[in-house]
């Protein structure tokens, strides 16, 4: 059973099946395969155990790989499950969706000079899914505190709390706006990379370790905040309400009919199930020609669609190089591979439209890179008359996302920043006592794993604050 | 597991294709002020449409809407009878309506639009205004409501196209009018309908600078201001109607532009319509 280091070093790191572009990118199913339990354990035995264990300190939650590793390689799995839910809620999804490669993977120490990372996230994926048939959550919950906690967003941070909440012993209740929880999880990621079935099935783990989810409840409107703390009798609130407000470019014609924010479009396909109409009611207009403006994960998933809806060509927009790109290289690549067309350093000046209110283009400028602006990028500055059109008869603007002031207009005793986003102390508790805050909503848009890192550090701080600050009636 | 279904607690036939329902909602009735909507859904694979709550109880949990059935959601909705029950209710959504004393009030509803106009008239006579309704629809039987504003206006103005009820003109036309009354001069106009009416009405007010509101109807998805689809420009500024309004001044709304947006999914509302009633064939024979 024990291999030498030696031994471990030897063997190569294990590709995961993934199906083929120019099947995968007529349909939506998912792209990737999945370790069979063959792969998946020699991919843990090239984990040497290294006392460094730089990995956990690599993860926004904490994972104690090294020991997941262990198990996996033994076959334990039941032990490997633990390990991975006892620190990590949604394992499925963050399996599917963390950039491990800037992250656990980043720091392996397989990874050093010419070498390859264990592949973790592969790895989390396969115990998670196996996990998900045959590990029983029931058995790592204690006896109820009588503390009511409530969570604001069944996003990434929200269920992240409510998950450590319940692990705690309290008694959790998640409000949800949309008719379905998992937040950016299931209007924007998609169905190709993260199936909708995987998050119902986190979602129900949190359901059989006591969460209560109310759905179509949009704090702000159907409740405030304040209505929670004193009518409602939650003794803490979790604000995890995400970055929910598209950015527009304003540019001329952004109203024409064809034009969508990445949010509105990949809502439509998402959450809503478009691209089965008319199985589903919900149309999306999937266009021949679609072009896609930015550069990030969610520009990606937007173009990656439009080719699945049957676009003939879909091309990508964006401003700067390659190198400058936000989006994860897998994405990228599967874009690529799947026959994306990247339009790099361009920037759209106007969209226009015909006779009749419909996009049919979009006029650019062609770029060029100058000197590093404040992210450390460099500038792209437009090259004088180098305009041009991209056919389009759908444009999608993938810019980011804001924060949403439908539950802090209605909260004047939480203070926020200059941008809107809700400001936090070292606990992550917000200007107003017993209520907290993580994930986009205090950080600015970023990705599904920190937000979860929010919501696991924040979480902890709230019990810290029930058990001091919180008297329950005897 | 553990989805909460929304029951509708009674049902009555207004019109042909006009329906008034009373929906158990209590989340949504706690809140509830006039000028606002909620979006609902009617099953797993339905929509997700914005509907105006047109009146609700908090003591007894309801709210109460009116659906006029065009497209295929509205259509199954007006099919479905008390005691039927609807997947999703949410809300209220949108910002309530600014409810002041501007002394003459006039409401002007199209069809049912109607629905939105008569919360705002119980409310702006219990603020203490003088308040006008005018209800109109091409025809008698597609004017609502009328009964029901009786009872919470001053003076209630039927207008049907064809001259079948009430004023033969239309609601523009019976505006003109109180407008040039000059014994009692309009404060402000607070108006719903189809968007040629609010357009027109709001035409008709724009020199005299008598605040006009018109509560819009754009395409929507998720009503929280998540997804931007329901963007009006007013006043050359991009707004959103789910969050922003849905109720604008109406003489700085873009009505060509809402006109144009309303059709971008003409085509498939029709497929989906005409799919809808070839199965409903196919099922009965």
């Amino acid at each position: 059973m024990s291999m030498t280091a030696k031994e471990r070093m030897a063997i190569d790191r294990q590709h995961m099946p993934e199906r083929e572009a120019g099947v995968r990118n007529c349909d939506f199913n998912e792209v990737n395969i999945g370790f069979p339990e063959q792969l998946a354990l020699i991919e843990a035995s090239r984990c040497l155990q290294c006392k460094a264990g730089k990995c956990i300190e690599g993860c926004p939650v904490g994972i104690n790989i090294p020991e997941f590793m262990k198990y996996v390689e033994a076959g334990d799995f039941n032990k490997a499950a633990e390990v991975l839910l006892s620190a990590n809620a949604l394992p499925g999804i963050t399996g599917r969706v963390c950039p491990q490669e800037e992250q656990c993977e980043q720091v392996c120490i397989r990874g050093k000079g010419k070498g390859v990372p264990v592949a973790v996230g592969h790895l989390e994926r396969f115990i998670a899914d196996w996990a998900r048939e045959n590990y029983d959550v029931k058995q790592i919950i204690p006896p109820p505190t009588g503390y009511k906690v409530g969570i604001v967003g069944s996003g990434p941070a929200g269920l992240t709390a409510a998950g450590e909440l319940a692990k705690m012993g309290h008694d959790v209740t998640i409000f949800e706006a949309l008719h379905k929880p998992g937040g950016v999880l299931v209007y924007g990621i998609p169905e190709f990379r993260l199936p909708n079935k995987i998050i119902e099935s986190e979602v129900d783990r949190l359901r059989e370790m006591g969460v209560k989810i109310i759905c179509n409840a949009v704090i702000g409107r159907t409740f405030t905040v304040g209505d929670l703390m004193d009518e409602e009798g939650f003794h803490a609130l979790f604000l995890g309400i995400g970055a929910g407000l598209p950015v527009f470019m304003n540019i001329p014609g952004e109203n024409l009919k064809g034009v969508y924010s990445a949010n509105e479009y990949l809502t439509r396909v998402n959450l809503m199930g478009a691209y089965q109409f008319p199985e589903c009611d919900t149309p999306v207009i999937k266009g021949k020609n679609v072009a896609v403006i930015g550069g990030g994960n969610v520009a990606m998933d937007a173009v990656r669609t439009s080719k699945r809806l049957g676009a003939k060509a879909s091309n990508l927009i964006y401003r700067r190089s390659r190198a400058e790109m936000p989006a994860r290289k897998e994405e990228v690549k599967h874009a690529e591979e799947e026959g994306i067309v990247f339009n790099l350093l361009c920037n759209p000046k106007r969209i226009l439209g015909n006779d009749k209110g419909w996009v049919k283009g979009l006029e650019c400028l062609r770029m060029e890179l100058g000197e590093p602006d404040a992210s450390g990028r460099r500038r792209p500055v437009p090259i004088e008359g180098s305009e041009f059109v991209v056919e389009a008869d759908v444009v999608i603007e993938a810019l980011g996302a804001g924060a949403n002031p439908l539950l802090t207009s209605t909260t004047p005793d939480i203070k926020l920043n200059k941008w809107g986003y809700i400001e936090i102390d070292e606990t992550g508790m917000t200007t107003k006592p017993g209520v907290f805050a993580g994930g986009d909503i205090t950080r600015g848009a970023a990705t599904v794993i920190l937000a979860m890192g929010d919501g696991k550090s924040v979480a902890a701080a709230m019990n810290r604050y029930l058990k001091e600050k919180v008297t329950l009636p005897a | 597991m553990g989805h909460r279904m929304f029951k509708i607690l009674d049902a009555k036939q207004l019109a042909s294709d006009v329906k008034w329902f009373r929906i158990d909602a209590p989340l949504v009735a706690k809140h509830r002020q006039p000028g606002q909507f909620i979006i609902l859904r009617l099953s797993e694979t339905g929509e997700r449409i914005p509907l105006t709550i047109a009146h609700s109880d908090n003591q007894q949990g309801f709210i109460e809407i009116i659906v006029k059935a065009i497209g295929k959601t509205t259509i199954e909705l007006c099919k479905k009878e008390k005691g039927d029950s609807i997947s999703d209710v949410m809300g209220p959504l949108g910002e309530p309506t600014e409810i002041e004393k501007v002394g003459h009030a006039v409401v002007v509803g199209g069809g049912v639009g109607t629905a939105v106009i008569y919360p705002l008239a119980r409310a702006l006579r219990e603020a203490g205004n003088y308040v006008s309704a005018i209800t109109g629809g091409r025809t008698k039987e597609l004017v609502v409501l009328e009964d029901d504003l009786k009872a919470v206006s001053d003076a209630v103005y039927a207008t049907t196209d064809d001259g079948s009820h009430g004023f033969k003109g239309t609601v523009a036309d019976k505006l003109r009018e109180l407008l040039a009354d000059k014994e009692r001069p309009v404060g402000a106009v607070y108006c719903a309908g189809p968007v040629p009416m609010m357009r027109a009405i709001a035409d008709l007010t724009r020199e005299s600078g008598i605040k006009t509101i018109v509560s819009l109807n754009p395409i929507m998805v998720d009503g929280t201001g998540m997804c931007g689809g329901c963007r009006v420009s007013v006043g050359g500024k991009t707004k959103f109607a789910c969050v922003d309004g849905p109720e604008f001044d109406g003489h700085e709304v873009d009505f060509d532009e809402l006109w144009d947006r309303l059709s971008a999914y003409r085509d498939q509302e029709k497929a989906a319509v005409d799919r809808m009633q070839h199965e409903c064939k196919c099922a009965a024979k």
